[in-house]
């Protein structure tokens, strides 16, 4: 086990020395899950809200498919993806391939049904009083969409903090649309598996450590802003 | 009624939903007036409030608001047991005035609105909405319908499973909505005796059908015919009342509190066909009549009597008393 304990030592010494390899793969993470946590969540909020709110034929069989696409292999988007953006596909003209906005698009695939699934449900879950409510006080069309969200708000909150993890912590995306190049796109979770499967535990357990801690910030913010009300 | 100072009229409205339809050939309401309805669960009171604050379209027959005060909500609903927003007291009493975009002197408005339902704004403006109790989230929700000062203010049970202090507070802030801002409010209740002192008018609902107005008593069908054509229809304890001919077998019969004559001992010769022996629960001032009026229960019912007060002192009328009602059968008229 001596490996082990060596490999948290030179862990904790690749991260307060600032190894630039290291913080490469941290940025590249950081950057790719914020962009499609971003979209996603523009995209994905008012289609959840939309797809809980209102009544409309073949809501079921949307909301079915939804569902459905929560459990989506990441191997799988990568290769649909892959098959699109690669030079024969029909969008290699946009030169994606192993570029970050390429594994942001994949990611927003993978994550966008979370959100408008858990958002859809956290609607569905509104009291059926706030809308006559909100009506009564003098609320119309932007503003009772607005307001409900607000309503709401811890459990968008938690769909997002969801999808942020599973954008965070995926392999098979990264891995397929970005090609895991070293100082371009590396991410955290593509760097893991390389690293170990080399043998080098320090960067590997180093990089672990950050990720835990990402994901450790994200959800105490989530706890925070809860306890607040 | 002054045609000119009508502020609600309906014509014809009809909605249903399944089993149950709301049907009110026409109805007005004067700008300023404080109208009362009452009647059992199910008899369509909170889904004419709902039409009233126009949440609702009707399938049938049109409401028009009109006589709406210059810059104000037009209309605003207190609904059954309120719902407050997830958000602090101030923002939950505010809500409406910030969608208007009317902010100056929110605070002072927020406190008085408070101020208003009796509740300290020192102590409960920046409460939490699940630091409330019942009653409290009650007058919040009032507050916030009182600071829009709306042309017409509906109260669907404001009363109801409140305790004595926010039943009082509501009391209070209907008044002071009617007098400082000449507020129309219609109001729903069960509780007929708080109902008859904040409002001018009480309407009677059974049914879907707005049935009659002041004290009237309610006799729903089915009737029966009997015997020198008189018809029959059974109280809760298969006691029979006896009406002259129903315009149908279902049609329900009012009885206007005047036609019932109260004895303190049985008559046995007497040409009236209705005799009901009963305890008086409870016993009130009439404010619209000043007459002294008493809830009887008779037959697993409540029936409501107006008598004078020198009858009441006369028989020795006290809570808890036994009477005979008695009516005759053309007494019954139909709704």
């Amino acid at each position: 086990m001596d490996y082990l304990a060596q490999g948290f030592l030179n862990a904790f010494v690749l991260l307060f020395n600032g190894d630039e390899e290291t913080f490469s793969a941290i940025f590249a993470t950081l950057k790719i899950s914020t962009a499609s946590i971003s979209i996603s969540l523009a995209g994905g909020l008012p289609l959840g809200f939309m797809l809980g709110y209102y009544d409309f034929p073949g809501k079921k069989q949307i909301r079915a498919f939804t569902d459905t696409l929560l459990a989506l292999p990441t191997v799988v988007v990568g290769l649909l993806v892959y098959a699109f953006i690669t030079q024969k596909g029909p969008l290699g003209g946009l030169g994606l391939l192993f570029e970050l906005s390429g594994v942001v698009l994949a990611q927003v695939i993978l994550v966008i049904p979370i959100v408008i699934s858990l958002t859809a449900t956290a609607i569905e879950s509104l009291d059926e009083r706030l809308k006559a409510t909100l009506l009564t006080l003098g609320a119309k069309g932007g503003r009772i969409i607005m307001s409900s969200l607000y309503e709401a708000r811890f459990a968008i909150m938690a769909a997002g903090v969801t999808a942020y993890g599973r954008a965070i912590a995926e392999v098979g995306i990264s891995m397929m649309i970005g090609g895991n190049i070293k100082w371009h796109t590396r991410t955290i979770t593509t760097a893991i598996a390389l690293e170990t499967g080399k043998g080098q535990f320090a960067m590997g357990i180093a990089l672990g450590l950050v990720l835990l801690m990402i994901g450790f910030t994200v959800n105490y913010a989530l706890i925070f802003f809860r306890r607040r009300g | 009624m002054n045609k000119d100072n009508i502020i609600y009229q309906l014509n014809n409205i009809k909605q249903s939903y399944g089993n149950f339809t709301l049907k009110i050939p026409e109805f007005s309401i004067n700008a300023g007036e404080s109208i009362g309805l009452s009647g059992p669960n199910g008899s369509g009171k909170s889904t004419l409030l709902r039409l009233l604050a126009l949440l609702e379209k009707p399938a049938e027959g049109d409401i028009s608001l009109l006589k709406i005060r210059p810059g104000t909500v037009p209309v605003t609903l207190l609904q059954q047991d309120p719902y407050l927003l997830k958000r602090p007291v101030f923002d939950n009493v505010a809500y409406g005035l910030k969608i208007k975009k009317d902010t100056t002197l929110l605070k002072q408005k927020v406190q008085k609105a408070l101020e208003t339902v009796r509740l300290d704004p020192a102590k409960f403006m920046y409460r939490k909405w699940f630091e409330l109790s019942g009653g409290e989230s009650q007058r919040v929700a009032l507050a916030s319908r009182i600071i829009l000062q709306p042309s017409v203010l509906l109260l669907d049970e404001p009363v109801a499973n409140v305790d004595t202090d926010t039943s009082r507070a509501v009391s209070d802030a209907i008044r002071t909505m009617k007098k400082e801002y000449g507020t129309t409010l219609v109001i729903t209740s069960h509780d007929m005796s708080w109902l008859t002192t904040v409002t001018d008018r009480i309407w009677k609902m059974h049914n879907g059908r707005i049935t009659g107005s002041g004290n009237v008593n309610i006799i729903p069908g089915p009737w029966t015919e009997r015997e020198n054509h008189l018809f029959v229809s059974k109280l809760p304890d298969s006691t029979e009342i006896y009406a002259s001919r129903p315009p149908e077998s279902d049609s329900v019969a009012i009885l206007n509190p005047e036609e019932i004559i109260v004895a303190d001992s049985e008559i046995e010769n007497i040409s009236a066909a209705n005799r009901l022996k009963g305890t008086v629960k409870m016993m009130f001032t009439d404010e619209m009549s000043g007459d002294i009026r008493l809830e009887v229960e008779a037959s697993g019912r409540i029936f409501t009597v107006l008598i004078t007060e020198a009858s009441a002192v006369k028989m020795n009328i006290l809570p808890g008393k036994m009477v005979y009602l008695i009516f005759k059968a053309t007494s019954l008229t139909w709704a």
